[in-house]
């Protein structure tokens, strides 16, 4: 067996039904340890988060802000998988598949709010200020020095993984949009983009902070740009298509349709399949990318920087339905049935009053995002495997590869770092299930007023 | 018009110099607590007003300064009459200069007064526990104007449990109020301002002790129980039932500092 084979192999299980139906258990245990925050406490985290929006450029002391950090885990998470991946899904599981979708972001809720608060309550603190957080440290320091291997191993797969859901997809994503609707030649964009990801890059994180509290609402007005002129046109068709989401949420036939103009008919494992999916990899919650991001918010208690994980899920859910309900109520769904995703995209956008070009540039605004914010991943991912010095090094290779990605090749790579993408949950997962009591402790001490006591360093 | 300050032209020979010259005027003293003026009628003063007190109570007080710049204007220009000019008054304000003298205070009165040091029982009138369980946190100069008893009076309640070390006179100009936000708390507490951990040491080592903060919002003022927690830089964290009723919400500004408990 050679290494594409086996990679293929690997990357079918960890995207596959059974991966799924851990990232729903850990999700449901998770809410049960803490209490549904997701539903009984939905109150209070857009009261801490929204709520507190004028706040946001008020630190607790430490380098960026509870807000910052969320909007670095934001700008990674809306990216275009919110778009294509959404059409995706719909195209693959019909519009049943968004019911599922939203169970899959409800569980995840739990998930992503325990991996903030987790972030926190390990994440090591220097005496320059500097934080180096993550799964890999809370895997580390809540699970003992006999599971070092397997916080080493989640940093690993970031570090690797980062070049290719976090740069070559995403470069890639920016050189076709740019290349396809504004003939912006692809050696072109990767000049910009590695250029700009590299001065990002090269300041740290307040320097990522700062770009992703720009580009998160910069991408949210973009979005809205795009989406409500088709939102406008297809307003009639909207509670149909709501109503659809519901009635073919089981099983869906369509006496003709589909990419191939056939009759097309999907059980409810093709529907799940393609939801759940979507609803797990959209927002990365088990993942635990966006852990690495709010454990560099200081802040006087890890839940409360565990609301801003609820409320980055809960915008994503607004964007990815958005656009879920939009495709469908544009009908545009039935052609594509089967079909291409991309393909069902332009078509959907191709009614905008400014055309696809809306959407070629809301791509590439959202993989650029992605990409700085993925890039601190990995550069965390290496620091933790290799200590401070590897910083630069990572830094330059990342900036390389970011100016080759726009001129696509390396698919092989490509494809092996979206299987260690995938395998990062696994750590991360394991170390959900271990410390899932934990948050639940600290959840229910924020409740009733009692101070955070940091774990003591080892 | 005259000026100066009281340490180097003290306010007896300033007011019998005024008066030997039978000038009419008012003196203005600005004390950093409060503002005294004593208006005068051909030498003698006809009435006084200093922080909330009047008459020969404000002119009490004043007679208690050694220090705060003073500017005489010869302009009179009140109607009102507080004090009766005459002979008798006269013997009584030096009376008051007199009195002061052989009261020992600090002579900066805008020291904050604190418990002191002295533990265990002490024989203490109704009138001096009285007096001490009213003025602790108070400045020297807020305790003499807002006592039940004359400021020389209180001034001589005060210098006895100054010297018995009931009480102790400390500067706290070094604090300044920290402008902080607030920040909710949750569950079921109440009274407590929780505040960085590095502030509530620096506000400890200041106060020398125990301390209880003031808090104060746009309307009104609390008394809260600091509590130190880590990461709440710039931050004072409020239980919601304090809230509510203080009427603040999370995000809201507001001054807070330390008083001895």
């Amino acid at each position: 067996m050679d290494i594409l084979t086996l990679n293929d192999y690997v990357n079918r299980a960890v995207y596959g039904e059974w991966m799924m139906l851990v990232f729903i258990l850990v999700g449901l245990y998770l809410s049960l340890r803490t209490g549904f925050p997701q539903l009984l406490r939905l109150g209070v985290a857009l009261r801490e988060t929204l709520g507190a929006i004028r706040e946001r450029f008020l630190s607790f002391g430490g380098q960026i802000t509870p807000f910052q950090a969320a909007m670095v885990a934001m700008s990674a998470t809306i990216g275009t998988g919110h778009i294509i991946g959404m059409v995706g899904a719909v195209v693959l599981g019909g519009p049943g598949a968004v019911l599922w979708m939203w169970v899959a972001y409800l569980v995840g809720m739990a998930t992503k709010f325990s991996e903030a608060v987790l972030a926190v309550h390990f994440r090591r603190q220097y005496t320059d200020g500097s934080v180096l957080g993550g799964p890999m440290v809370y895997i580390r320091y809540g699970l003992g020095r006999r599971m070092a291997w397997l916080a080493a191993l989640f940093a690993l797969f970031t570090a690797i993984a980062a070049f290719g859901i976090g740069n070559l997809s995403q470069s890639g994503a920016v050189g076709a949009a740019l290349a396809q609707e504004f003939n912006v030649p692809p050696a072109v964009t990767g000049l910009l983009v590695a250029l700009l990801v590299g001065i990002l890059l090269a300041g740290g994180i307040r320097s990522v902070a700062r770009f992703a509290q720009m580009i998160v609402p910069l991408k949210l007005v973009l979005f809205l740009l795009a989406i409500l002129p088709l939102i406008v046109i297809h307003l009639e068709s909207l509670p149909a298509a709501l109503a659809l989401v519901f009635s073919s949420a089981l099983s869906f036939q369509a006496a003709a349709g589909g990419a191939a103009g056939a009759a097309v008919s999907l059980g409810l494992a093709e529907i799940l399949k393609a939801g759940v999916g979507r609803g797990i990899f959209a927002n990365e919650a088990g993942l635990g990318s966006a852990a690495i991001a709010h454990a560099q918010a200081q802040v006087d208690h890890p839940v409360r920087q565990g609301f801003w994980g609820l409320t980055e899920m809960l915008l994503s859910l607004t964007v990815t339905t958005l656009m879920a309900l939009t495709f469908i109520a544009s009908g545009l769904w039935q052609r594509f049935l089967g079909g291409d995703r991309v393909e069902a995209a332009r078509a959907l956008f191709a009614e905008h009053p400014l055309g696809v070009a809306m959407l070629g540039l809301m791509l590439a605004v959202f993989a650029l995002g992605t990409m700085v914010s993925w890039g601190f991943y990995g550069e965390e991912g290496a620091a933790y495997l290799f200590g401070e010095g590897i910083r630069w090094p990572y830094r330059l290779t990342f900036v390389t590869f970011a100016f080759v990605g726009p001129m696509g090749g390396l698919a092989a790579l490509t494809s092996v770092a979206d299987t260690l993408n995938g395998l990062m949950a696994i750590p991360n997962l394991v170390a959900l299930l271990a410390l899932g009591g934990l948050v639940g402790r600290l959840v229910r001490e924020f409740f009733s007023g009692m101070p955070w006591q940091p774990p003591e360093e080892d | 018009m005259l000026s100066g300050n009281l340490a180097e032209f003290p306010l007896l020979r300033l007011l019998e110099t005024l008066m030997g010259t039978a000038r009419g005027g008012v003196l203005r003293i600005e004390h950093p607590s409060f503002v005294g003026s004593i208006y005068l009628e051909g030498g003698h003063p006809i009435h006084a007003e200093a922080g909330g007190l009047r008459g020969l109570e404000a002119l009490e007080l004043l007679a208690g300064l050694k220090s705060a710049p003073f500017r005489f204007d010869s302009e009179p220009n009140t109607r009102e009459r507080s004090i009766e000019p005459g002979l008798e008054t006269h013997q009584l304000i030096v009376h008051q200069f007199e009195a002061w003298n052989e009261i020992k205070l600090p002579d900066n009165w805008t020291l904050t007064l604190q418990a002191g040091s002295i533990q265990g029982p002490t024989q203490l009138s109704p009138l001096e526990a009285s007096v001490l369980a009213q003025v602790q946190g108070k400045s020297l100069a807020q305790a003499l104007m807002s006592g039940r008893l004359s400021p020389l009076e209180t001034a001589q309640v005060l210098s006895k449990l100054l010297r018995m070390g009931l009480l102790e006179a400390r500067n706290h100009l070094a604090i300044e109020p920290e402008p902080l936000v607030v920040l909710t708390l949750y569950g079921g507490g109440q009274g407590v301002a929780a505040i960085d951990e590095e502030l509530f040491v620096r506000w400890q080592g200041l106060v020398g002790g125990g301390f209880m903060v003031r808090l104060r919002t746009k309307n009104q003022e609390a008394t809260l129980r600091p509590e130190p927690r880590i990461n709440m830089q710039g931050r004072v964290g409020l239980f919601e039932r304090d809230l509510r009723q203080l009427r603040l919400s999370r995000g809201v500004s507001v001054k807070v500092w330390p008083e001895a408990r």
